[in-house]
């Protein structure tokens, strides 16, 4: 048949959902332990290195670079195990029932798509970078409340930028707009596990969650992109940080530190050459991303040096409700 | 794929159970990808992984003439959506769940595409699912979005085949509708080759 498909236009708006990356896993985890059940055998379930997990399936585009500066002199990976010492010092938080971990975060993205979205633009594709700020409150029970104001865009195209508000694309991006989004189910990315804070066995699990495919990033970047995944907007216990802190320092990451944060990077080829560094501040809490793209991209026009993606987030704290913490 | 080594590898995890694992290696993607577009992904995750244990404590009763284990899957997925949504009452609400994650932290560089026309027809698409018969929903998304044929949505839902290709006429008589009221030429969608 090759006559026009109308169910297209469901697709089209449907999209692809995420891969299922830590629910696969999860999923055969469960397979494993009935067929286990059944044979009677008392063996652990069997894990597959298989898991795509949400956040670290972030496959980021095309394109280019410049020098990028690190804040801090290079330091050895012993940064991190000072760091991960130091975590291990912290005091757990007890998260009250109910309560909520609240992180506030801004983010600038990468957004682009075809040029025929933007009139009067011929290139094929193009691209800009759309700020956000958000504020969450995550809940245990998987309770969500995200409350999202969208900033103008920075262009790298003067014509894509007249476009852009020509065709409305600023009111289909909500810019000036601040939305709240509420999830009343699940939007943990890793249901059910429990982070290990032995060192060894936290590496044996996060090798499971990463994919061992063709085309993924080299494990060194799957890794530090899943240590962020974990500790992103979340309460984790010092120790799991610490634990996460001491897997990174077994990797090849290039090590910078201040008095008050280490930040480990990574440069890796990607479809583009990129630079993705986390950092983390003197309790190993997450503190910022930034991917760079390290070549300039002729179309879509990206200048070198752009950073694609960029997130800070302020240390997560408890909360005991939605009307907290005070503006 | 040996789609037709289904109903020997389920015939043969009578006898060693560990074999069924091979039918989760084959089908799991796709029946979370069907799971997650009903229901969205969260639960479409849970949804999957329950379809491959009722599907491994039920094999027994897996029909060994079938060329394929997916309608029997589809349809253990498609009666826990159905569960789900009783519970949950909310049926149409999951088309909200469709749209994409607005906590997604990296925007997909082909997504301009896919949001202009998402807000284009994503309130009358919205409202003709919402219009459509629930049977006729069903058999959409099996046949449109998890891309069973014909004949794999009939086994899926038992229901005739002719039943199906009814059903489908009046769900392709509304998305066409649709795509006029957006403005789309006929020829501009996607082809697919399909078995009848």
């Amino acid at each position: 048949m090759s006559t026009s498909d109308e169910f297209e236009v469901l697709r089209r708006a449907v999209g692809q959902p995420p891969p299922a990356g830590v629910r696969r896993v999860r999923a055969r985890e469960q397979l494993d332990a009935a067929i286990d059940a059944e044979v009677g055998r008392d063996r652990p379930p069997t894990r597959r290195r298989r898991g795509v997990v949400a956040a670290t399936a972030i496959a980021v585009v095309t394109a280019a670079a410049v020098a990028y500066l690190a804040v801090g002199s290079r330091a050895p990976a012993s940064a991190l195990q000072a760091l991960a010492e130091a975590a291990r010092q912290v005091d757990p938080v007890e998260v009250p029932s109910g309560a909520f971990a609240y992180t506030r975060s801004e983010h600038i993205v990468l957004v682009g798509g075809p040029g025929d979205q933007f009139p009067g633009v011929e290139d094929e594709l193009v691209a800009y970078l759309l700020p956000t700020t958000r504020e969450s409150w995550i809940r245990d029970d998987g309770y969500v409340q995200l409350v999202t104001d969208t900033h103008p865009p920075t262009f790298f195209d003067p014509r894509v930028e007249a476009a852009y508000f020509e065709a409305g694309l600023d009111r289909l991006d909500g810019v000036g707009e601040t939305v709240t989004t509420v999830f009343g189910e699940v939007t943990d990315p890793f249901p059910g596990i429990v982070w290990p804070t032995d060192r060894d066995e936290l590496e044996a699990l996060m090798e499971e969650l990463i994919p061992d495919e063709e085309g993924q990033p080299p494990r060194e970047v799957q890794l530090l992109e899943l240590v962020a995944a974990i500790l992103r907007e979340r309460i984790v216990e010092p120790t799991v940080r610490a634990a996460l802190l001491e897997v990174l320092a077994t990797l090849d990451l290039e090590v910078t530190s201040t008095d008050d944060a280490v930040t480990v990077t990574v440069t890796y080829d990607q479809a583009a050459q990129l630079r993705y560094s986390v950092t983390f501040d003197n309790e190993a809490n997450l503190i910022t991303e930034t991917t760079i793209l390290l070549d300039a991209s002729d179309e879509p026009y990206i200048p070198a040096g752009t950073a694609i993606r960029h997130s800070t987030y302020t240390p997560p704290i408890i909360v005991p409700d939605l009307q907290s913490p005070l503006p | 794929m040996d789609e037709q080594g289904d109903a020997r590898i389920i015939l043969e995890s009578l006898e060693d159970p560990a074999r069924f694992a091979e039918i989760f290696e084959r089908h799991h993607d796709a029946v979370y990808r069907y799971a997650a577009y009903r229901v969205g992904t969260e639960v479409g995750g849970d949804v999957a992984a329950e379809v491959f244990l009722r599907a491994f404590a039920t094999r027994h009763r897996f029909r060994s003439d079938a060329s394929s284990a997916r309608p029997w899957l589809f349809g253990i997925a498609t009666n826990l959506v159905r569960d789900h949504f009783r519970k949950t009452a909310r049926g149409h609400r999951a088309v909200a769940a469709m749209r994409p994650d607005p906590s997604a932290e990296v925007v997909w560089f082909e997504d301009v595409d896919s949001r202009v026309d998402a807000e284009r027809v994503h309130g009358q698409l919205a409202d003709a699912l919402k219009a459509m018969r629930g049977p006729d929903r069903e058999v959409l998304f099996l046949y449109a979005l998890a891309g069973l044929t014909y004949r794999e949505v009939a086994e899926a839902l038992e229901i005739p085949i002719g039943t199906v290709q009814s059903r489908l006429f009046r769900v392709r008589a509304k998305l066409r509708n649709i795509q006029r009221g957006i403005g789309e030429s006929e020829g501009e969608g996607s082809t697919r080759d399909n078995e009848h």
